[in-house]
């Protein structure tokens, strides 16, 4: 079965070192049978997202199944929307990753500008969603910019039926399914909401992907269709592209 | 490769929170269902209400199931004395007591917590296992719990905190690791490098979080098959087979 890991990390860590070069991200993909990913660039995401992106653009290719997102912070509006510019109509990216301050959910006071001006590039909005309360000000963006499309990226971790809920609320809000391992968790989703609105994930290097694909594989409901949805075909349609 | 599994870490009851379901049947079932020999288990009513009934639920589903090895849990916030200590093991049935500090929102520091362990150190051979949640939990951990003489697990480790685990782990031969909170994917490669492979033991806290996803992320390691089988079962059974945990 095809596999689009949505959510994945060009960074390196204390123990895992897979993600820091464009020969080990494709030999990361062939160890877990990955046919393409969508990367957050690390530093992007943890300190400098001018730095990170252009560092992330540098290991995209598209003909190897390596996308990328454009790392926003809402801190930096100004600077984000010049990232915007400079990237976002780029093949390689194929959607905003929205960060702010690492101690504080993004909230939409402080993003209204970039997400106004993500509208006119179609391409959807990734934010990143640990929590509760995160997952409240995402669904507030959700509401508010109804024509596009969300990311919940950890879809709330261990408040996941917060996350649920939203996207049960919101046509416009997909979820990623990293975060909670929790065993029911993709079972409840599917019946609360429909499997098009899932899309795998894996945190990777943070994650490993074995985890979340034991999450998806332990889901005795879940036809092969769905299955297939989530892993591979729901991305494919979200982020337009090619299938691999 | 058959591999007889052993799960360090499960628990069955209610949870305070919406949660898949967690009987002790269905924790049976899960545990059939991935080929998973065994398990040491405990109820969450001693988690999250009191930890005699809880123990007593445990003993009960322990008698009821021959899968699930009895686990006792101490709620230092309400039994710190020596007498209900011994009272309650006297009769060697549980073969781990287990802590939630984070859970039950006691600090790890805490002298209710020292008390208990050290009337469990004269009463029992009882092997502990402690949950960690924080930078500093484990540091703590380990300088209250460096004389106690039976082994030590440290369950919840996560990625953020494995560094302090494997400095702690070098300087206590005694403590040991569970998995399950370990996601980064070479961190099961990264222990036996720095603290060696008899230290880590298989742990997964289902049924409520995924069996095979715990699974799935050891026998997909980097290890060997002979660490993997070390990990999934023969460290668990080195301890609770080795004489001294009657």
């Amino acid at each position: 079965m095809q596999i689009f890991d949505s959510h994945a990390y060009f960074t390196d860590t204390a123990f895992s070192h897979g993600m820091t070069t464009k020969e080990n991200i494709i030999a990361s993909k062939a160890k877990y049978g990955i046919d393409a990913l969508a990367l957050i660039s690390g530093i992007a995401a943890s300190c400098d997202f001018v730095r990170g992106n252009a560092d992330l653009r540098e290991v995209l290719d598209v003909s190897q199944g390596i996308y990328g997102y454009v790392t926003v912070n809402s801190d930096y509006s100004e600077e984000s929307r010049q990232q915007q510019r400079i990237y976002m109509s780029r093949p390689e990216f194929i959607g905003a990753a929205l960060y702010g301050s690492s101690k504080n959910p993004v909230t939409l006071e402080a993003s209204r500008e970039i997400l106004n001006a993500q509208r006119r590039f179609t391409k959807p909005t990734a934010v990143y969603v640990p929590d509760a309360e995160a997952v409240r000000h995402a669904q507030a963006m959700a509401a508010e910019f109804p024509s596009m499309k969300f990311i919940f990226l950890t879809m709330g971790g261990d408040h996941w039926h917060d996350a649920v809920a939203v996207a049960k609320r919101h046509l416009n809000v997909y979820l990623e399914l990293s975060g909670s391992l929790d065993s029911d968790k993709i079972a409840k989703t599917i019946a609360t909401v429909t499997p098009r609105k899932l899309i795998y994930g894996s945190g990777s290097p943070f994650s490993d992907p074995e985890l979340t694909l034991g999450l998806v594989d332990d889901v005795p409901t879940l036809t092969a269709a769905d299955a297939s949805r989530i892993l591979y075909h729901n991305a494919i349609g979200l982020f337009n592209v090619q299938q691999s | 490769m058959a591999i007889e599994v052993l799960d360090v870490n499960t628990l069955f009851g209610a949870h305070p929170s919406q949660h898949a379901d967690t009987t002790a049947e269905s924790l049976v079932a899960t545990l059939q269902g991935q080929g998973v020999q065994s398990c040491l288990a405990l109820s969450t009513l001693g988690l999250y209400h009191n930890d005699s009934a809880g123990n007593r639920e445990t003993l009960n589903a322990c008698r009821k199931f021959a899968h699930l090895i009895p686990v006792a849990t101490l709620d230092p916030r309400s039994t710190w004395t020596e007498t209900p200590i011994r009272d309650e093991f006297s009769a060697g049935s549980f073969k781990m007591v287990r802590f939630f500090p984070a859970e039950q929102n006691w600090p790890v520091d805490f002298a209710p917590f020292v008390s208990v362990v050290n009337a469990l150190s004269k009463s029992g051979r009882t092997p502990l296992m402690v949950s960690v949640k924080e930078s500093g939990d484990v540091t703590k951990v380990g300088r209250i719990l460096c004389d106690y003489p039976h082994p030590v697990i440290l369950a919840g480790v996560n990625g953020a905190i494995l560094a302090e685990a494997i400095v702690v782990l070098s300087e206590r031969p005694h403590f040991y690791l569970e998995t399950h909170a370990l996601h980064t994917p070479d961190a099961l490669s990264a222990l036996r490098d720095h603290v060696g492979i008899n230290r880590i033991l298989f742990g997964s806290n289902a049924p409520g979080r995924s069996l095979n996803a715990a699974l799935r992320y050891v026998k997909r390691s980097n290890l060997s098959d002979l660490d993997k089988i070390s990990v999934l079962g023969t460290n668990a059974q080195e301890i609770w087979q080795s004489g001294e945990n009657s």
